[in-house]
């Protein structure tokens, strides 16, 4: 029986990858993909290849990739373009399935895809490659565009998408976003986690620590300014479990984003046509796992307090906020806009 | 205009920008390049497409030399709305009874392409140019993207640096006073040099004293040179007297006006401009070396940032980016070029006249570049770790 198009929007990310479907379903997943390092593995784990938190767990008997470097697919290696496919795989077949929890016919759905903004064209090629087999249809579109789109910030606004890998920004002026409107800066959540490793490897030289663990205290401590209160984190030194203080660690590697975020929003608005400028001041969004740093919503307001005032929202839900922006485009796309990508009828999602 | 336009009538005309962008990613065109007005042609696409014709004419002539003018006329029919990369392939195309295209026909109809489809008269070439065309354009989307090589595969290490001191001679560079961008340079040149070669490495200098060194000669040296990377070595000027900051500058495209306006002046008398950069950059310049040039500028701009700040903690970190310098086109191995300071603001420029901040900005380079080969291959240098990344940010 033929059925309705899915729609869905995705959002892949360097930190975590999330799907919204135009039936309501949601899933996120930590951009992580492994694969058991041999026979052993393979057998204690009993899976072929592990995703998301479940990975990063296993991760010692796996041959573990974080394929999406700055949000598009890292190249230079085929392992990383399996790795995207199969994260692909586990968002689509997680919220594609039918009531009876059948998997859908890829032929059946539309997928609206969000990558960095300045993203290459051969990432985004590279991603076609990877989409193939798995959507009928297929749309790619820029993620801080695909956030506006969501949050119907369409005229007048300044989308300022931080997450682990990039930072996007996006002026929104009423048209399609072209080069002048966006920029992306390297230095992103992922860059606070190499500051603050350094910064806590060279206080602390006999504390064991990973970076998953950085990762986790940015996500739990993260502040720019003034702390609440003092940040400590229990590590083992020596084996033995002990705290140590990262509050002076935290605040300066959280502080290095704030230089190139303000320049860049500046620079940014500083281009909008001047009648306008006062608009965008006053309609910044924050968006973004990044953006959730405490504090980096009013240092970006002190800046423009410089420039005459403006108010930046921090969307303080960002998990979802791509994904369900692609959903609102694939909702509104209509059949001709799609590209397709000639899925055979039969073939099925892996379950 | 869009203030006008009501919400679903706004979300059409995105929707079919995005649309508009997508088909441009898919037949390799320039996405996201801004529209242009109604009534306006866009005029880079025939550039570009004459700017590969230039560079590729002698290659073309040395295989259709018997038919160039005939040829040539095939080459400008395909300039108004086709592809560079098309107009290239239709010279094979349409060159039946030509030796010197065998390899390009072999070619094609190995893809499933017919050099000149039996019957076709050569007159009639708006017909099989257009044919070919249809063709050719099936075969683009059968090509596959070239995979980009791990630089694991290779046991690659830096043992030789070439440091690029900007200016010199008759070109003095920004300057205030009698305090010249030439002289600054030189100067952590210099010191660079002494500080890399006690780190084991072999350093190479594009100039050692006060002369003037064209940018195509010091491109020429650093290949000639066989050098694994490359730093070349700049004081900024932006404008204000307030502003600072240092950046670090690896090779790609802009779309930063003032950064556009910076590259112009530096890579002034080149033989180029930055439009042919910017298009054919954006086209053909993938590859493993700007991934290492990133690494590269990375690194060293960290282990500036870090130290920088502890003699001068309003520096502004202008961040890593990417830019057009003529030096950083024409090198053939990961380069960087480091805007160290910034000459217009007045404590900058106070402090870059002191032995202690040009010390402090030398280490900082050095630093970076040996926290780059180490990073290649740990161990492979005699003091690594100490001077490294993590020391430098622990004094902050």
């Amino acid at each position: 029986m033929s059925r309705a198009p899915l729609k869905v929007g995705i959002d892949l990310g360097t930190s975590r990858s999330s799907i919204s479907t135009s039936e309501g379903k949601r899933h996120v997943v930590d951009s992580y993909v492994g694969w058991p390092v041999d026979l052993v593995a393979r057998k204690v784990l009993q899976q072929d290849v592990l995703i998301g938190q479940q990975a990063i767990e296993k991760r010692t008997m796996l041959d573990l990739h974080r394929p999406l470097e700055r949000g598009v697919i890292k190249e230079g290696s085929e392992k990383e373009v399996e790795a995207v496919r199969a994260l692909l795989e586990h968002l689509l077949s997680s919220a594609c399935k039918t009531e009876e929890g059948a998997t859908i016919d890829p032929a059946h759905i539309h997928a609206v895809v969000g990558v960095p903004a300045e993203a290459l064209r051969s990432s985004k090629q590279q991603l076609r490659k990877s989409m193939k087999g798995l959507v009928g249809s297929l749309m790619i579109v820029s993620e801080p565009f695909a956030v506006a789109y969501g949050l119907e910030a369409l005229l007048h606004s300044l989308i300022i998408d931080a997450g682990a890998g990039t930072v996007d920004f996006c002026t929104m002026n009423g048209r399609y976003p072209t080069d002048d409107d966006q920029r992306t800066l390297s230095n992103a959540g992922d860059s606070v986690d190499d500051v603050l490793y350094s910064l806590v490897s060279e206080r602390y030289p006999e504390a064991a620590f990973s970076r998953h663990m950085i990762k986790g205290w940015k996500e739990d401590f993260s502040f720019i300014g003034t702390p609440r209160e003092p940040v400590s984190v229990e590590v083992p030194v020596r084996g033995k479990p002990t705290r140590i203080d990262i509050t002076n660690e935290m605040k300066t590697a959280c502080e290095t984003l704030v230089d190139p975020l303000c320049d860049t929003m500046i620079e940014l608005i500083s281009r909008v046509e001047p009648e306008f400028q006062g608009l965008v001041r006053n309609n910044v969004i924050l968006a973004g796992g990044t953006g959730l740093i405490r504090g980096l919503g009013g240092a970006l307001e002190r800046t423009l307090a410089e420039l005459g005032g403006g108010r930046v929202r921090v969307i303080q839900d960002p998990v979802y906020v791509g994904a369900d922006g692609g959903l609102a485009i694939a909702q509104d796309a209509s059949a001709s806009e799609w590209e397709q990508l000639g899925v055979p009828s039969s073939q099925r999602l892996n379950a | 205009m869009s203030e006008n336009l009501p919400p679903h009538r706004l979300k059409k005309t995105l929707l079919e920008g995005a649309v508009t962008n997508n088909v441009q990613v898919i037949h390799r065109q320039f996405p996201n390049t801004k529209l242009a007005a109604p009534g306006k042609r866009d005029l880079r696409r025939p550039l570009l497409a004459l700017i590969v014709g230039v560079l590729f004419a002698p290659f073309v002539a040395v295989a259709v030399s018997p038919r160039l003018t005939e040829q040539y006329a095939t080459w400008i029919y395909w300039l108004p709305g086709t592809s560079a990369i098309k107009g290239t392939l239709a010279f094979g195309a349409t060159s039946p009874g030509d030796t010197g295209t065998v390899s390009s026909r072999g070619d094609l109809e190995q893809h499933g392409l017919q050099a000149n489809p039996p019957g076709q008269a050569r007159t009639d070439r708006g017909a099989l140019v257009a044919s070919t065309a249809d063709r050719i354009e099936d075969l683009s989307l059968r090509f596959e993207e070239p995979t980009r090589l791990d630089r694991k595969i290779f046991d690659l290490g830096v043992h030789r640096v070439i440091v690029d001191p900007g200016h010199g001679g008759a070109h003095s560079g920004t300057s205030v006073g009698n305090l010249a961008e030439k002289e600054i340079t030189l100067d952590i040149g210099l010191r660079v040099r002494d500080l890399l070669e006690e780190s084991g490495l072999e350093v190479f200098m594009t100039r050692v004293d006060d002369t003037t060194v064209e940018l195509d000669d010091r491109i020429a040296f650093a290949n000639d040179s066989r050098g694994d990377v490359f730093l070349s070595i700049h004081v900024n000027w932006l404008g204000a007297r307030t502003v600072r900051g240092i950046e670090t500058f690896y090779l790609g495209t802009t779309t930063d006006p003032e950064i556009s306006r910076r590259a112009s002046v530096e890579n002034r008398n080149s033989g180029y401009s930055l439009t042919d950069f910017r298009s054919l950059l954006d086209g053909i310049y993938v590859d493993l070396r700007r991934d290492e040039s990133r690494e590269l500028a990375t690194q060293v701009h960290r282990a500036m940032l870090g130290a920088i700040k502890q003699q001068n903690p309003k520096v502004r970190d202008r961040g890593v980016k990417q830019a057009p310098f003529v030096v950083l086109v024409g090198t053939d191995m990961p380069a960087i070029l480091a805007e160290v300071s910034a000459i217009n603001n007045r404590e900058e420029a106070a402090l870059l006249r002191t032995d202690a901040y040009r010390a402090t900005i030398a280490n900082a380079l050095a630093d970076g570049v040996v926290a780059y080969a180490e990073l290649l291959q740990p161990g492979s240098l005699s003091e690594p770790a100490a001077t490294t990344l993590p020391a430098q940010l622990n004094r902050l």
